[in-house]
């Protein structure tokens, strides 16, 4: 591939790149307009049509950017990126000189830079490296195009060759600059990030559609990293809800503490989980049953709101994939002495109570234990005709736990937990409704569970006079089916660890792995303790250093090993041949002869080896070696 | 050793102006992201700082003159250049006073030959001077080079300057004709006469040398080209006049003249062919009235 070829190739699939980065930002019209733009340019490159003239190419920037910048934009990023695109793809329209193969790389750069405001996708981080490498070989051949400069095949070749490594050293080492460039543990501008708009969650207020709509989603919810994987089922905790109404499910009691990076128990829960969760236009963070322990970093100022139900949340909606260590005792009651608001957790609305109360009194009957009388309504909802089902038929007039209690006995996990909930209030039993996930698909490659929005699930809690909240799972469990297919589950390690390593990495993270170098680096085991002397250094001994190293040196100039054609002049001259120090090998030769033919004949085969490995370029291995050597030992041999 | 410097580009300045906005972007809004476009920029440069220094790493320079090198004229120079390291260098540039050389490719432990133009504004012995070796490799963001300080001495001869023979016979440059008739070995003995310069040992009759004590040369019948011997004017400018000289040589020794120089404290007897034009120009390039 030559030169020019190369250049046009990386110019095109750079832009095309940075396009790409961009391309959730651009409206499909936009992206077609490129396209065709784009084609135009390729015919063009081919000669089958001609560029279009500069000063019409100006007007029409102009003009474009005035539009862009007319036009509403759903995202703050489109404002900057609409005329830069613009003004990038003005340069393909016309005949492209080197100065504008610059300018439209500076351009895909600033929109790459853009775009790694709202993207912090590892498809983008791949795409920055591929443009990094591709932007990197178009510029040293457009640099090796430049002038004077004619390189020919051969040099083509090994610039291209050289470019090719050079890029990938050039993203290796990187990493150096990426791991040890200064980090700060506040931002000024912390909040300065495009981003999407989040996916839907557990929010503070949330009806079964909604929990209907997070259970369809694929997208990933959180990656917990843990040890092993849990022989149980995990539940990962998210919002406790306290109130309903007519089939929405909200929280009502207040946090406990507002401001604290910690949340702590005296008890230190035996299974650690570092939790990467993705951002959702919720606030709350989830933990496994039951957490002991909550820590997260300082980095974007996160406060963990702690709730008395044993929940936590943040203050903001998250924007951006946080981090947080959790320390959970996987027990399957939260113990608590006392029961504050007894009255929130008995609410039942005044229009479904008495359907609901008979229900309930004619299942439990006279059992005075609430984990007795939950367990007989546990196992009502989990017996026939009760079945989970997404697709539900809705009846307006009726409330949708009626509807699902008495007439369609299908639902998904919250139709189950709130009819549990409401049943056992009914008949003055404290019970709450939990959300969060359960479950997840254990990636052994990074000994972690992939959480997906899929696995969204309410479960419920009843109160236990003197022992606690304990965990009812009113849902028949649904075996859900994960894919198995070795390079998703690889690909979504990397992932993990693209959020792990490069987008979570920060001030701490630095902070730990310079400490952890300094540490290992000056370990006293590695240092070497010279032995203590009562050393001082005098003139004499200085001078006899320096004439010990000076003797060294003329013996050394003085028995400089020869070389094979000096050890063959020394041989000839002990022989009481007249050496002079210009005669050629084939002199010497005759010199040798006249002396004694046989000497003359074993110079001869021994200058020719010699011509061989000095002007011949072949090379002095060990057969010559030992071939010359045995020679020299011939004519050493030979009688005086 | 070698005392590379480095010149940043124009690209060079943008970028490193770029790398240092996002920096600071990347400090103060703890975007990852941006702290990884500003390490692959910093590795760009690094690296390319790198890379400069081992393409000029190993390089040696050998400058052959041409045979002639005339005053305020393009010479020809070939600029051999060594690459002694194991790996190849790409984009060299040769500068010095009076222009440039480019070489685009030297693979690894091989030499290869540059065609350099030189010029020489004065006569005499002249030292190539400061050659810059520089290369904007890899990516022309900067440009590192050192200085090669050949100490060499070119001798120049004086700039020729044309001339109408006629002129010259006429007007600056006496063309005397002094034993103006050398008779042609070749032909019937003529005559004998007295030994003038430019005559050559060969015609010396040495009967009558020793006859008369003085040096009697043969005349023959045949004539051959006549030897010119050729002075200046004192009256004129000396450079001009070496220019004028300059240009006669260079035409009539091609035209097998028997060439000779006479000039204040200077005679060379008349001669042909190259050496004697060699010889002559020499003269004229070290000349000092």
């Amino acid at each position: 591939m030559s030169l020019d070829k190369v250049i046009r190739f990386c110019l095109y699939s750079s832009f095309l790149l940075a396009i790409y980065s961009v391309r959730l930002f651009i409206s499909p019209i936009w992206l077609l307009f490129i396209s065709l733009c784009l084609i135009y340019s390729l015919m063009i490159q081919y000669g089958l049509a001609s560029p279009l003239p500069s000063l019409f190419l100006n007007i029409l920037s102009i003009l474009g950017i005035i539009l862009s910048l007319l036009f509403s934009h759903s995202e703050i990023i489109s404002l900057f990126i609409y005329p830069l695109i613009i003004l990038g793809i003005i340069k393909f329209l016309g005949d492209i000189k080197p100065r504008d193969i610059w300018q439209v790389y500076l351009i895909s750069f600033f929109i790459l830079c853009g775009a790694a405001t709202c993207n912090f996708d590892l498809e983008f981080g791949v795409i920055l490296i591929v443009f990094t490498m591709i932007s990197i070989i178009g510029l040293v051949c457009l640099n090796a195009k430049r002038g004077p400069y004619r390189l020919g095949p051969s040099g083509e070749r090994r610039l291209l060759s050289f470019s090719l490594i050079w890029s990938a050293s050039i993203v290796i080492s990187a990493s150096i600059f990426f791991l040890f460039l200064p980090r700060s543990p506040f931002s000024l501008f912390s909040g300065l990030s495009f981003t999407p708009s989040a996916k839907t969650g557990f929010t503070e207020k949330i009806s079964l559609e909604e929990v209907k709509d997070i259970l369809e989603s694929t997208d990933v919810a959180f990656r917990v990293l843990v040890k092993k994987p849990f022989a149980f089922r995990p539940y990962w905790r998210g919002i406790v809800y306290e109130t309903y109404s007519k089939g929405t499910w909200y929280v009502s009691s207040l946090p406990k503490e507002r401001r604290i990076d910690t949340f702590s128990l005296r008890k230190l829960g035996g299974i650690k989980q570092v939790f990467y969760l993705e951002p959702y236009d919720g606030s709350s963070l989830f933990t496994l049953e039951y957490p002991c322990r909550l820590t997260i970093r300082a980095k974007c100022h996160h406060v963990i709101k702690v709730w008395e139900n044993l929940s936590f949340s943040l203050t903001n909606p998250i924007s951006r994939r946080i981090r947080y260590e959790v320390y959970s005792d996987p027990t399957p009651y939260l113990p608590q002495k006392s029961l504050a608001n007894r009255d929130i957790y008995l609410k039942v609305p005044r229009d479904i109570k008495k359907r609901l109360s008979e229900l309930a009194k004619s299942l439990v009957g006279s059992i005075d234990n609430n984990l007795e009388a939950a367990k007989i309504i546990n196992q009502y909802l989990h017996s026939k005709p009760f079945q989970y089902s997404l697709h539900v038929p809705k009846i307006d007039r009726l409330d949708p736990i009626l509807q699902f209690l008495f007439h369609t006995h299908r639902g998904w996990c919250e139709h189950f937990a709130s009819a549990f909930v409401l049943l056992l209030r009914s008949i003055d039993i404290p019970a709450r409704v939990v959300g969060g996930y359960v479950g997840g698909q254990w990636n052994a490659l990074g000994h972690y569970y992939l959480v997906r929005q899929s696995d969204a699930h309410t479960w419920a809690e009843v109160w236990q006079d003197g022992k606690g909240w304990v965990r009812f799972d009113p849902t028949p469990i649904l075996h859900k089916s994960y894919s198995h297919f070795f390079m998703s589950r690889f690909l979504d390690y990397i992932r993990l660890r693209w959020y792990a390593y490069i987008i979570n990495y920060d001030f701490t993270i630095q902070r730990n792995i310079i400490h952890k170098l300094t540490r290992y680096t000056l370990h006293p085991k590695w240092r070497v303790n010279l032995p203590k002397t009562k050393f001082r250094p005098s003139l004499k001994g200085i001078i006899t250093v320096i004439g010990l190293c000076l003797l060294l040196f003329f013996i050394y100039r003085h028995y400089t090993p020869l070389n094979y054609y000096q050890r063959l002049k020394h041989t000839l001259a002990a022989h009481g041949l007249e050496i002079g120090p210009h005669q050629t090998g084939m002199e010497l030769a005759r010199l040798a002869s006249e002396k004694d033919p046989r000497m003359g004949q074993l110079v001869m085969e021994f200058i020719k080896t010699w011509y061989e490995v000095r002007y011949g370029g072949a090379a002095m291995d060990r057969e010559r070696k030992e071939h010359l050597k045995r020679i020299l030992r011939q004519i050493k041999n030979i009688k005086r | 050793m070698r005392r590379f410097r480095v010149k940043i580009s124009l690209p060079g300045i943008v970028f490193i102006l770029l790398t240092l906005i996002l920096g600071g972007a990347a400090v103060n809004t703890g975007n990852n992201l941006l702290y990884l476009i500003t390490s692959l920029m910093l590795a760009l440069m690094g690296l390319s700082g790198m890379v400069s220094l081992v393409n000029l790493l190993g390089l040696s320079l050998d400058i052959s003159p041409p045979q002639e090198v005339y005053a305020g004229q393009r010479a020809l120079f070939s600029l051999s250049v060594k690459n002694k390291k194991i790996l190849p260098s790409f984009l060299l540039q040769f500068s010095y006073p009076s222009g440039g050389a480019y070489l685009s490719y030297i693979p690894a432990k091989e030499r290869l030959t540059v065609p350099a133009w030189f010029i020489f504004h004065r006569r005499g012995w002249q030292k190539v001077g400061e050659i810059r070796v520089s290369s904007e490799f890899p990516v022309g963001f900067f440009e590192r080079g050192f200085v090669v300080r050949e100490e060499r001495q070119v001798l120049v001869y004086p700039r020729p300057i044309p001339c109408t023979d006629s002129f010259a016979l006429e007007e600056d440059i006496d063309l005397r004709k002094a034993g103006y008739t050398i008779p042609e070995k070749e032909g019937d003995l003529r005559q004998l006469r007295k030994f003038y310069p430019g005559d050559t040992l060969r015609d010396v009759h040495w009967p009558a040398t020793a006859r008369y004590g003085k040096f009697i040369v043969k005349e023959y019948s045949v004539e051959r080209p006549k030897a010119l011997i050729l002075t200046i004017d004192k009256r004129q400018d000396l450079e001009k006049n070496l220019g004028r000289l300059t240009y006669l040589i260079c035409k009539l020794i091609v035209q097998n003249y028997p060439l000779g120089l006479n000039l204040p404290k200077l005679f060379i007897p008349p001669a042909q062919g190259v050496l004697q034009k060699k010889k002559l120009l020499e003269a004229l390039a070290t000349y000092e009235p």
